[in-house]
Order: C-alpha cells, then structure tokens, then sequence
C-alpha cells in the first residue's frame, strides 16, 4: 500500500515537474543560443576586422610545440638553424609575426631540410591570417619529418587540421585531426578537433 | 661760362646718381636673384647618391669550415687588413699562425633586421673548423655572427661618383683640424671670404710669377663645386665670391663644414669619383673616418689640395711628404702636439692592397636592375642611395664564373672545330643556382664574358629544351597513375621503345632515338635514364598533350608552349631561369617558391622599404615529384648523367641531359636535396656543337656542385609518407628475392608495389612475404620467358632488346596492357 502511494506520488510529482522542467530547459537552451548567436556574431566581427577568429589565434597559443631536439645530435648548420627557431619562437610568443617570419626563413635557409622552420614559419603565417601558405609550410614540415618524431609530426597534423576547420574545410579537417590521433591516441587538440566538426551526415 | 660748368657738373652728378642708382637696383635685384637661387639650391641640394647592391652575409657559426666557406677570400673582398698584431680598428683581422686562432674586427652590419655594432670576435678553430665564437669586448662565447653584407656592385648615373653622406658628429675633430689646416685654418673667423688670404696669395702668385697660392675659403670651394664650373675667369671668381657671402649669411658654419666634408672631390678609383671624406676614409684606409690615425687623417687633408697626385696609392712619396707639411702646419696652428706628429710621421704610409674593383655578378645585376626599374622612378636607382640586399651567394657565383670559364676552354681544347676568332662569336654558357626550398637564386652567370656580350643567356635567350622537358612528360603520366591507379605509369611499368608514328591534326610525326637506337620493351625508368624519345613520345601519347603541356605550367615554364606532339621532346623554346624554376619544383617535393633575388630593399637612412618574404604554392603532388626525383637518380647513377659520378661527384643526386635535334643546345639541370643548377651550352647563333648535353654541360654542371656542396651535409631525398620504397629485381621489375643478382630499390605509390617476387631468381625457398595486395600492373605482367641456365642479365638490352616482339594476345585473353602504349 505505502509503496503504491510513494509510485502515485512520483508519478503526479513528474507529471507536475516535468512540464516546468521543459519550460526551463528551453528558456536556458533559448537564452544559451542567443548568448552563442552573440558570441559568434562577435567572431564574425573579429574575422571581418582582424582576418583571423580570435578563438583559433588563442588556441595558437595554447597549441604549444613539441620541445625542440636536443641540436648536439645535428650537424653544425642543423645546429644553428635551431638557434634561429628558437629566437623565432620567442617572438612568436611575443605575437611579433612579422619578426618571427624573419627568424623562421633565416632557419630554413641556412638548413632547409630541417622540419621546425617550416612548422613554425606555418604556424606565423597562420597567425597573420594566411591560411593557405600555412598549409603549405606545413607539408613542408610534414614531408621532413622522419616517422620517428611522432610528437611533431602529431603537432603538425593537428594544426593542420585547425587551419582547415577555420577555412570551412571540414573533410580536410576531419582528415587531419583523424592522423594525428592515429600517432597521438591522447591529443586533446585533436579530439576536441573532431568533436566540434559538423556530422557527416547533417545536410 | 662758370654757368656751362656748373650745368656740366650737376647734369654729370645727376647721370652719375641715376647710374649709381640703376646700377643699385640693379645690383639688388641681381643679389636677390643670386641669393634666392643659391638658398634653394643650397637647401634642396640632395648629393646624387648610387644605391648599392649586396650580397648575402657570411654567417660564422661553430662547426663552419673556414677553408670551405672560404672567410678569408671573404674578408678579402670586403676590404678587411690582414694585421701582424692584435686587431686595433674595425676591418682588422689576425691570424695566430701557432693557435690557429683569428681575431676579427667586424665592421657594424646594416643588414635589415640583423643589425650590430662593431664587434671584435675570436675564433677558436680546430681542425679547420670553428670551435668556439667568442665576444672580445665582453669576453662571452656567441651562437653566432655574421659579417656585414659584402657590396656587389652601385649604381651609378652618368658620372660615376661614389659618396656616402656623414653627418659633421660622425667625422673626428681631428680630421676637420687637419682639413681646416689644410685648406683654410681661418674658417670659423671669415665671413664667407678670406680678404687678408687673397691679398697674400695675391702677392705670393705676382712674387712667384705664376698661381702658387690660392685664396678660396672652403666656402668659396663648396661654392664652386656646388653651383659653378671650373673655369678661371674674373666673372666665376665674382660669382663665387658674391655667393659665398650670400650662403655665410644664410647657412651655420657647421652646416657648410658638413657639406664641405661630404662634398669634397678627393681621388678616382678606376672611372669613379671619390666624394666626400666617408669613400676616401673607406677607398685609400679601408676604415671609416672614425678610426683613422693621426697621420692618415693628415693624408686626406694633403689630398684636398690636387688629390691625383697626392693619392697614397698612386704615389706614396708625395703624400708622405703632404702629411708631414698638414702636420707641421697643424703643430704651427696649436691643433696638435709636436709629438703627436711626431708620432704620426713614423706611422707607415704605403700602398695598401686595394681590392680589385670589378662587378663580380654583372649579369645578375643586369637581372635585378631591369626588375627595380619596373618598380622605381626613373633615377632612383643611381641618386636615391638605396641599399638593396640580395640573395646572392658571393662564394658560388665566384665557383660559377670560374667553372664557367675553365669548362668553355675545355670543350673548345677537345673540340678545335668549336673555337672561334671573333670575341662575339665564341661558344657561350650560362649558369644559375637556386636553393629550392626558398627560391633564392644563388648564382647567376650569364655569359662567358661580360665586357664581349652583356646579353644575359639565363632569362634572355630562348633556347630549345630538347630531352631537358622529357621528365614533364613522365611526371604528368605519374599524376595520371595516382589518379587512375591502373599501373600504367609506374616505375616499373613497360613501354615501347620502338619507332613509331603519330598522327596529329592529319599530319605524322616519327620520333627518333638518339644515333636510331631501339631498346625494345623498357621500364619507364630505363626510358628515362637513356632518355629514349620514341618512348617518351609513347608516354606522351598516351597521358595527352595537354595533360603534359598543363603540368608544364604548373612547373613555372611561362613561355608559350605549343601543343604539338614534339613538345614531348623539347620542341619549346624556353629560357634556362625557367628551366631551373621548373626543376626546383620538382626538388621542392613538388612546392614551386617565389624565385628571389632580392630581400630587402632599405633607404639611405635605413627605413625598410621593401621586404621580400617566402611565398610558397602547392603545384605538384609530393608523391609525384618524390618518384619522378627517384627515376631522375637513376639518370645520374646509370643514365645519361653518369659522368658526374665519374667526375667524383657522388652525392645524392637527381638531374637530367638535354641535347636537341640539331645539337645547338646542350643542357644539363641538376640537383640535390638542397641545391639546384642548370647550365646550358651552346652558340648564340644557332650552330651545331655535334655534343650531347652529357658531354657539353654535364661537366660544367659537375664542376660547380662539386666545389659548391663542399663542406654541406650529405642528405639523400627523403621519401613522402604516400611512397614506399621496395627492393625489386632489375631484370623483372618484381620484388627481389635474396637471389637476385641485380636488386634495386624502386619507389611506388602506397599500395601499387609490386607483390609478385621474381620467379627467375629463387634457386632457395622464397622467403615468407606478409600478405599483399595485387596490384593491376601484376595481375596482368606476363612473365617473360628467359632461357634455361641463361646468365642474369640487366633489364635493358638483354631481356628487352630491340628485336624482341612484344607478346602478341591469345585468343580470349585480356589484352597485355603493355599494348596500350
């Protein structure tokens, strides 16, 4: 009896909260969209102003590269290239690009088959809102990196696949974050990468 | 009477007023006139300054070779002094011959965005090599440094004047005591015009009978120098005189000082003017004014006064003698010590070793030229005083130059048919360099010789490509295997090597080989190591016309190219630039870059005005370029390119011959992972040279990378993720078993390597292989049929030879897909 009471309870209780529960639910989805609609007016007004989506600039910054090999393992022009990649990679976190571009060619100038000048040269020029040379910086990167290096080569992959998902070009995207999960199981990047693309399937 | 007089008079006193009075006005109007004219000019005077060209800096580093990378040629031409003793001014170097140490005194380097003072470095060198860089002025070990850019060349307006522009702070006071003394001691208390110095050098010239002395202020010789000729006539002196005085009223001592100084004509280098105290410091010293010694300062100063025959190069007697007059004089005025002179006339004053003013890159400076002329006001080049830094590599466009001319006289010993009388008329070549990864044009020869033919063979003769646009062809069967997957154009794919007819727009066109030789049914490899035309015409045939054509510009060739199905084999006329641009896209993984000349372009002042960045575009699949590069090693490893190996150059290497029909050009373009060169060979006449690029150009081509890689890491081309290498058989293009005699590794698209193993070879079990695919191409590869106990003999020749039938169908058979082409 006292067990039929508490269910007839539960039942009129969910009956009663069910409905203001829904109501609250879409006034929060209601309020969370137009908030969203806000923010990402506020992306297309940054686009439109400063050629790149803020939110991909600051995951630039939070994408952080690899540590750079130790250069006693290279030969002397090796060696100095790195130098310069450093040098490159304060003034990228400096946000000087033009400066960074600058150290990054000198770099692969003095050792152009090296990969982290153009790893970086690609993550500059992103930044200075040139896609399309970026992607091709990092082929570059990509094509001089040995199957050993998985960690740059997981790094190069992925922000590949950032450059592609901020030009709109989500199989290529999809495609980019896919490989470096393929090396990097544990990349982040990558999974929330692939998390955020559209489904496939959607129109 | 005394009425006729008194009217004389006052009618002469009233003419003499009215003339005085016109003459007046006059007179102010022309002082005006003067005075307005020179204040403008004096104002807007901007000296005509050349804008100068440089070459890319030396960068020290620890582990450089200083043998290779040659510093102390380096040093050499940017004027450095070789000292006995410890380095004292800037363009001083010391070589420790018991510690193999060198101290350097680096000049400041302008270099855009890489700008330093001047430092004193060491370096510690061990073996040949740098082993450590030390900081002298703060004793700390350095990364790495560089030396200031080295100047190629200025350009000059019609009068050749070479002049840089100091400010009065910059010059030492000494040196403006010495010029002072020199020329006029009483600057700074005349007021434009030394009137007490006129009447003495007046006097001194009546005494002496003759013009002993002169009277000009330095006033009056900027004034001269400035506005008027040379001539010596009462009406110049006057004029001189009357704007002196007018530019003393308008302009500061100092003001005139400074200009004076920039000013001052003091010697000629060859056809060049040397203007202003900056180029004589730098000319006869090799310094700046600032680090000038007492006695050299006194040098310049003697100079002013007839600076041909006072020059310390040309005749070191007079000017010792003039320093000691200007020191003396200098010790008479109070402006310096007895000693001092003292010690100034003991310093050495002989000819120092100038280094030899001559445009090492003249066609290249050609080249850049014509490209800033598109872009600059007329004028700008030669007054402006731009700096303009290149990408030029002194050291390999010195090695280009040389193996330029040693290569020319060689083929002309061997070949006596080939040497001509007329200067004009002799066999020509050209050479350019690129480093593919940036696009950096390294360097660039255009010609034999410079002063008989200015004409710049690199971008300004069209020549035909001949065999050098066959790996075009075989590049866009590549990308049409990638596309298609169907193992028609694979390394190992077959193709006819047999004479053949195309029929195109209803006229027939027979390709022939090299001295009518016919190897059969070969790999598309051997195709283009021997550089078979009937086969690449087949290819050709089969991919397209257009396809080709198309890949072609996508390389970067801009020169119309028709379609026709001699294009296959070169029929083009091309420049070499952009037969180098093509190849570097190729050397590039297939990524063509912005051909670079120039890096920065900064004004006078140093204000960057133009910055040229890498600029890279995608143009070939990495893939393609990787295996078209493999088949290319081939030609260099047992093709046509084989003597450069046989010339000791042994590096990893990929390249191509080209020989046209008529023999009128000879190509060869090759490269490394990281350098590039094409060199072509020919008469500018169209004449036949009856040699194959292999034998024209291959040993120029050789020549250069030899001496050009010394001292660079050995690399080999590394393969894209999409490529996989696979040990194959040479005789049957299948997988090699351990019994194989010839085996060779053979690059192949992801999952179109072969699986079959050779059958021929496996006297042993065949070892386990892990389950493959087949691809198209081995499903269908018949197995050619080799006699019982047969020796193993390579692919081309013996198993393919040109009496060889191709397998005909049977009956309900597919049809062999060799047949296809």
């Amino acid at each position: 009896m006292v067990e039929y009471i508490v269910i007839a309870l539960r039942r009129s209780l969910l009956r009663s909260l069910l409905p203001s529960a829904a109501l609250v639910l879409a006034c929060g989805g209601l309020a969370g969209y137009a908030q969203e609609g806000t923010a990402y007016n506020q992306v297309e007004e940054a686009t439109q102003q400063n050629g790149r989506r803020p939110q991909y600039r600051g995951m630039l910054q939070e994408h952080a590269a690899p540590p750079l090999p130790d250069p006693a393992v290279f030969s002397p022009q090796d060696r100095i290239a790195l130098h310069f990649v450093e040098q490159g990679q304060a003034a990228l976190r400096q946000e000087d690009f033009h400066r960074a571009r600058i150290f990054f060619e000198r770099a692969v100038n003095i050792a152009p088959l090296q990969p982290y000048g153009y790893y970086f040269l690609g993550r500059a020029t992103f930044a200075q809102g040139d896609a399309h040379q970026a992607l091709v910086f990092l082929l570059k990167a990509e094509l001089a990196l040995s199957e050993e290096n998985a960690d740059w080569m997981a790094k190069t992959k992925c922000l590949q696949g950032m450059i592609h998902e901020d030009s709109g070009e989500y199989e290529e995207a999809r495609r980019s974050y896919q490989r470096c999960l393929e090396i990097s199981p544990q990349s982040l990047r990558a999974m929330s990468g692939l998390a955020r693309l559209p489904d496939e399937s959607e129109p | 009477m005394m009425d006729m007089q008194r009217i004389f008079w006052k009618l002469t006193g009233c003419l003499f007023l009215g003339l005085l009075g016109t003459a007046s006005v006059l007179g102010w109007q022309f002082y005006h006139k003067l005075e307005d004219a020179a204040v403008t000019r004096f104002s807007d005077h901007r000296w005509a300054v050349p804008s100068k060209v440089y070459a890319r800096p030396l960068l020290l580093y620890p582990g450089l070779n200083v043998e290779e990378a040659a510093l102390f040629d380096h040093l050499a031409r940017l004027d450095y002094q070789q000292v006995e003793h410890t380095i004292r001014a800037r363009g001083d170097y010391w070589r420790n011959t018991q510690s193999g140490e060198v101290q350097i005194f680096l000049r400041e380097s302008t270099y855009p965005g890489r700008e330093r003072s001047a430092r004193r470095i060491l370096l510690s060198i061990e073996q040949g090599r740098i082993e450590r860089l030390t900081d002298l002025d703060d004793e700390t070990e350095i990364q790495a440094i560089e030396t200031e850019p080295e100047v190629i060349t200025r350009f000059y307006a019609q009068a050749w004047e070479e002049r840089r522009v100091v400010k009065l702070y910059e010059v030492p006071s000494l040196l403006v005591k010495a010029v002072l003394a020199a020329e006029d001691h009483r600057f700074f208390e005349h007021s434009g015009v030394d009137w007490w110095r006129i009447l003495g050098a007046a006097w001194a010239n009546i005494v002496g009978g003759r013009i002993v002395q002169g009277g000009s202020t330095l006033t009056q010789q900027l004034i001269k120098n400035f506005f008027l000729s040379q001539e010596r006539t009462i009406k110049r002196k006057l004029t001189e005189v009357c704007l002196a005085l007018i530019i003393e009223n308008h302009y500061s001592k100092l003001q005139i000082l400074e200009n004076y100084l920039n000013e001052i004509y003091l010697g000629q280098r060859g056809s060049k003017s040397i203007l202003g105290i900056w180029e004589a410091a730098r000319f006869y010293f090799g310094k700046a004014p600032r680090d000038l010694t007492l006695g050299e300062m006194a040098i310049i100063a003697g100079m002013i006064k007839a600076p041909n025959r006072y020059a310390p190069n040309r005749h070191p007697e007079r000017a010792i003698l003039r320093r000691n007059h200007i020191l003396q004089r200098m010790v008479t005025l109070g402006t310096i010590t007895e000693e001092e002179a003292d010690a100034a006339r003991h310093e050495e004053a002989g000819p120092r070793q100038m280094p030899p003013e001559k445009n090492k890159a003249p066609y290249f400076i050609d080249f850049i030229r014509k490209e800033l002329e598109a872009s600059y006001p007329a004028g700008t080049l030669t007054k402006a005083g731009l700096n303009i830094f290149t990408v030029l590599d002194m050291r390999l466009q010195q090695i280009a130059r040389e193996v330029i001319q040693t290569g020319l006289a060689e083929i002309e010993e061997k070949h006596p048919q080939l040497k001509r009388e007329m200067p004009e008329e002799r066999l020509q070549a050209c050479l350019v360099a690129i480093q593919p990864q940036t696009g950096h044009i390294l360097a660039l020869v255009g010609g034999r010789d410079y002063q008989v033919s200015q004409f710049n063979r690199t971008v300004q003769a069209r020549r035909q490509l001949g065999s050098i646009f066959k790996p075009v062809v075989f590049l866009a069967a590549l990308e049409k295997e990638r596309q298609q997957r169907d193992g028609r154009f694979l390394p190992t794919s077959l193709v006819n090597d047999a004479p053949f007819s195309w029929f195109y727009e209803d006229k027939e066109w027979s390709p022939r080989n090299y001295k009518n030789r016919y190897r059969g049914m070969v790999s598309l490899r051997k195709a283009l190591e021997k550089s078979s035309n009937a086969a690449t015409a087949r290819i050709a045939q089969e991919v397209g016309l257009e396809p080709a054509r198309q890949m072609a510009v996508r390389l970067g060739f801009t020169s119309p190219l028709p379609a026709y199905p001699s294009l296959a084999l070169g029929a083009a006329e091309v420049t070499p630039l952009e037969v180098a641009l093509a190849y570097s896209t190729l050397a590039n993984q297939g990524i063509a870059t912005r051909p670079e000349t120039i890096h920065w372009i900064t004004s006078r002042t140093g204000e960057i005005i133009e910055q040229h960045q890498m600029t890279v575009k995608r143009r070939v699949h990495p893939d393609d370029a990787y295996v078209l590069t493999h088949l290319l090693e081939g030609v260099m490893k047992q093709g046509t390119g084989v003597g450069a190996r046989r010339r000791g150059f042994v590096r990893p290497a990929a390249g191509k011959t080209g020989t046209t029909n008529d023999y009128g050009d000879a190509w060869f373009v090759g490269y490394t992972p990281d350098l590039l060169t094409a060199v072509w060979v020919g008469f500018d006449r169209r004449v036949s040279l009856n040699l194959s690029g292999a034998q024209a150009a291959l040993p120029i081509w050789t020549a250069f990378m030899k001496r050009a890689t010394v001292g660079m890491p050995i690399t080999d081309f590394s393969s894209p993720p999409g490529v996989t290498l696979v040990a194959i058989d040479q005789q049957t293009g299948l997988r090699a078993t351990p019994h194989c005699p010839n085996v060779m590794q053979e690059a192949f698209p992801k999952g179109q390597e072969p699986i079959l193993s050779c059958p021929y070879h496996s006297s042993g079990p065949t070892p386990h292989r892990s389950p493959v695919r087949t691809t198209s191409a081995d499903r269908q590869l018949p197995i050619p049929k080799l006699p019982v106990g047969a020796p193993p003999v390579a692919l081309s020749d013996s198993l393919h030879p040109a009496s060889v039938d191709t397998p005909s169908p049977q009956p309900g058979q597919s049809k062999p897909w060799w047949n296809i082409l």
